[in-house]
């Protein structure tokens, strides 16, 4: 059944290899995602669907997957916002320093999360340099869930900026022009003609920045409190629960992490997949 | 893919704007200080359809790009109907440009991007919903692409893609048809089919064209007048009779068909080349060094041994119905072709002499 199977998906081809090369993916894809997973999956259901529903429902748990993904969410729309903007100086604009910027925006990736989350939180506490600033005001940065949206909106920078900059790169400035000579504004173009054509790319980087900022763990802990139902983020959770040898517990809110997040990104993607057949290559 | 092209005659035509003259009066564009353009001016008819006909890097789509408002000239003046049009910005000058590679919005429909100039319009100028769709449907049936509105720039072939951009460029009423290689990126046949389709389209709707091309057959098939540019300056303007029969510099000569050109002196009313005498009568009243031009296809063998233009045969091929014999003629080797009939072969290397049937001297 499964010969039969792949025979017929196998069709002669100029590129040799196919067999070999579904293989190897698939070995790889299992030993380095699938198999780790599934034993995720496993672990957890060895309380029992019971005890599952239990921590699932659990008050601490539903706080802490609530902050976690809703502050990745707000991180990656402002990293989309800005990303952009960014993506959109360093493509369009040409002034001195644009290659040391545009060496500067992949920071975030090369930094150990633990340093970004500390030097943040030396900044952002009440007593730190741009924290003392709203402190009178009664705004508390650090040791907040907009502490724990400054962190991540660190980390996923890179992601939009990166992806948005090929796409406008390669972007046909005769579009825009035939959009000005019809009499369109700039605004109109920019909202008609340009940010629909930068749309996929730009779903890519905020998911990317979005998966990142779910699992963050490093930067955050730092600077998030970490106080039970206020700023404690569900990967901290997990190695709270780890730390309380409470192995059902933990892997049962790392399966709900993983549960949704797949959702999230599956979303994502159908929507990038649905846009590209849609516009093709022109 | 197209099939020939039919012409659909339809009795509501559309509003399309009233043609205007353009007046391109002294412009210069320098890009960088290399100037792109040294004073060019040209006077249009309302209604005239005109080809810029020129070598890549002659200015033509400079030039174009002018009177669009997609650049802006260093000076010289550009006149709408005698008005000005430079103190508009691009998108109150109300010109139509068709791009050669489309520029299609990609994301839209086609039926979207046609009506794209009349939806971007402001709501007290914008048509109602109606409207607009009435007049995108007729644009289609114009552009012989009804019923493919719902198709996506992608779906299309290049043709096709080509005949939306200019129906998206009519939409808006254009005063003036500005078109840069329309045909630049199309297979052989499909030009041909364009080409006369576009003549069809210009005739019924009558916009002052102005089409950027560097296919010399494209522009003296097409247009009612072609300017023939280089390097930045128009070398001549004029029917497709007048730039052919009556070229008005070597440039022209030799841009514009087939030619050979030859260093001559004029001696006492006799073009000769090499101190010899060809056979040929200079014209009335000039002298020294001169440029002697003709076509290939347009010469006599000379048999009987009296003066002529003689070179060695360096290599032939066949050319059509007729054969080609590329020469090296006089003591410099200048090259030089000649047609004689497919089924006079000669040897390579011997030689042979002929005259001009019809020629053009350009005095140096």
């Amino acid at each position: 059944m499964a010969a039969l199977h792949i025979a017929s998906i196998k069709r002669p081809s100029v590129i040799p290899g196919f067999g070999l090369a579904l293989g190897v993916t698939l070995s790889y894809l299992g030993l380095i995602v699938l198999i780790p997973l599934a034993g995720l999956f496993w672990r957890s259901a060895q309380g029992g669907p019971a005890e599952f529903i239990r921590i699932a429902t659990d008050a601490r748990t539903l706080a802490a997957l609530r902050l976690s993904f809703g502050t990745a969410f707000i991180a990656a729309a402002i990293n989309a916002v800005f990303g952009m903007i960014l993506a959109w100086i360093l493509v369009r604009y040409d002034f001195p320093g644009r290659r040391i910027i545009d060496a500067i925006v992949d920071l975030p990736f090369a930094l150990p999360t633990a340093v970004a989350g500390i030097a943040l939180t030396a900044l952002y506490a009440p007593n730190g340099w741009i924290g003392s600033l709203f402190e009178p005001f009664g705004i508390r940065i650090a040791y907040s869930a907009t502490g724990i949206v400054i962190a991540l909106v660190f980390i996923g920078l890179p992601f939009v900026v990166r992806s948005v900059q090929p796409v406008l790169e390669d972007f046909d400035r005769e579009v825009e022009e035939v959009s000005a000579t019809l009499g369109a504004t700039r605004a109109q173009t920019v909202r008609r003609v340009v940010m629909p054509t930068l749309m996929p790319a730009l779903l890519t980087g905020f998911a990317l920045a979005f998966a990142r900022a779910v699992g963050e763990y490093g930067s955050v802990i730092f600077i998030a409190g970490n106080s039970p139902y206020r700023t404690e983020i569900a990967p901290l959770l997990i190695v709270i629960k780890l730390e309380e040898f409470s192995y059902s517990g933990a892997t049962t809110i790392a399966v709900l992490m993983l549960i949704a997040s797949f959702l999230i990104l599956l979303a994502i993607n159908l929507v990038q997949s649905w846009s590209r057949r849609r516009y093709g290559d022109v | 893919m197209m099939n020939a092209i039919t012409p659909v005659v339809t009795e509501d035509s559309i509003a399309l704007g009233l043609p205007i003259d353009v007046s391109i009066e002294n412009v210069v564009k320098a890009f960088d200080d290399t100037p792109a353009l040294h004073g060019v001016s040209l006077d249009v008819k309302a209604g005239e359809l005109v080809a810029l006909l020129g070598p890549s890097g002659s200015g033509k789509t400079t030039l174009l790009r002018i009177l669009a408002g997609l650049d802006a000239p260093t000076s010289g003046r550009v006149l709408f109907d005698g008005s000005d049009a430079l103190g508009l910005p691009v998108q109150d000058r109300n010109i139509g440009f068709v791009f050669q590679h489309y520029a299609l919005f990609r994301h839209m429909t086609v039926f979207d991007n046609i009506a794209f100039g009349l939806t971007v319009r402001p709501r007290a100028s914008r048509p109602p919903k109606a409207e607009i769709r009435k007049r995108v449907l007729h644009l289609l049936d114009l552009v012989q692409l009804g019923g493919l509105e719902k198709r996506y720039p992608a779906q299309l072939s290049g043709g096709q893609r080509q005949r939306v951009a200019l129906a998206r460029a009519l939409a808006i009423e254009p005063r003036v048809l500005l078109l840069d290689e329309p045909f630049g990126a199309l297979d052989a046949q499909v030009r041909k089919d364009l080409r006369r389709w576009l003549r069809e389209i210009h005739d019924r709707t009558g916009h002052t064209t102005f089409f950027v091309t560097h296919d010399q057959e494209e522009a003296l098939e097409l247009a009612d007048r072609v300017v023939v540019m280089s390097k930045g300056r128009i070398e001549q303007v004029g029917t497709a009779d007048e730039i052919y029969d009556q070229p008005a510099s070597p440039f022209v000569f030799s841009f514009i068909g087939e030619s050979s050109l030859l260093p001559v002196t004029l001696v006492d009313g006799q073009i000769q080349l090499d101190g010899r005498p060809v056979g040929l009568a200079a014209p009335q009243g000039q002298s020294g060094t001169a440029t002697l031009g003709f076509r290939p296809h347009d010469i006599a063998i000379v048999q009987d041994g009296g003066p002529a233009i003689s070179g060695q045969i360096i290599a032939e091929r066949r050319h059509g119905a007729r054969r080609r014999l590329e020469l090296h003629v006089g003591a410099e080797a200048h090259r030089a072709e000649i047609d004689v009939p497919a089924d006079q072969g000669r040897q390579i290397g011997s030689q042979v002499a002929f005259r001009p049937n019809h020629w053009r001297i350009f005095p140096a």
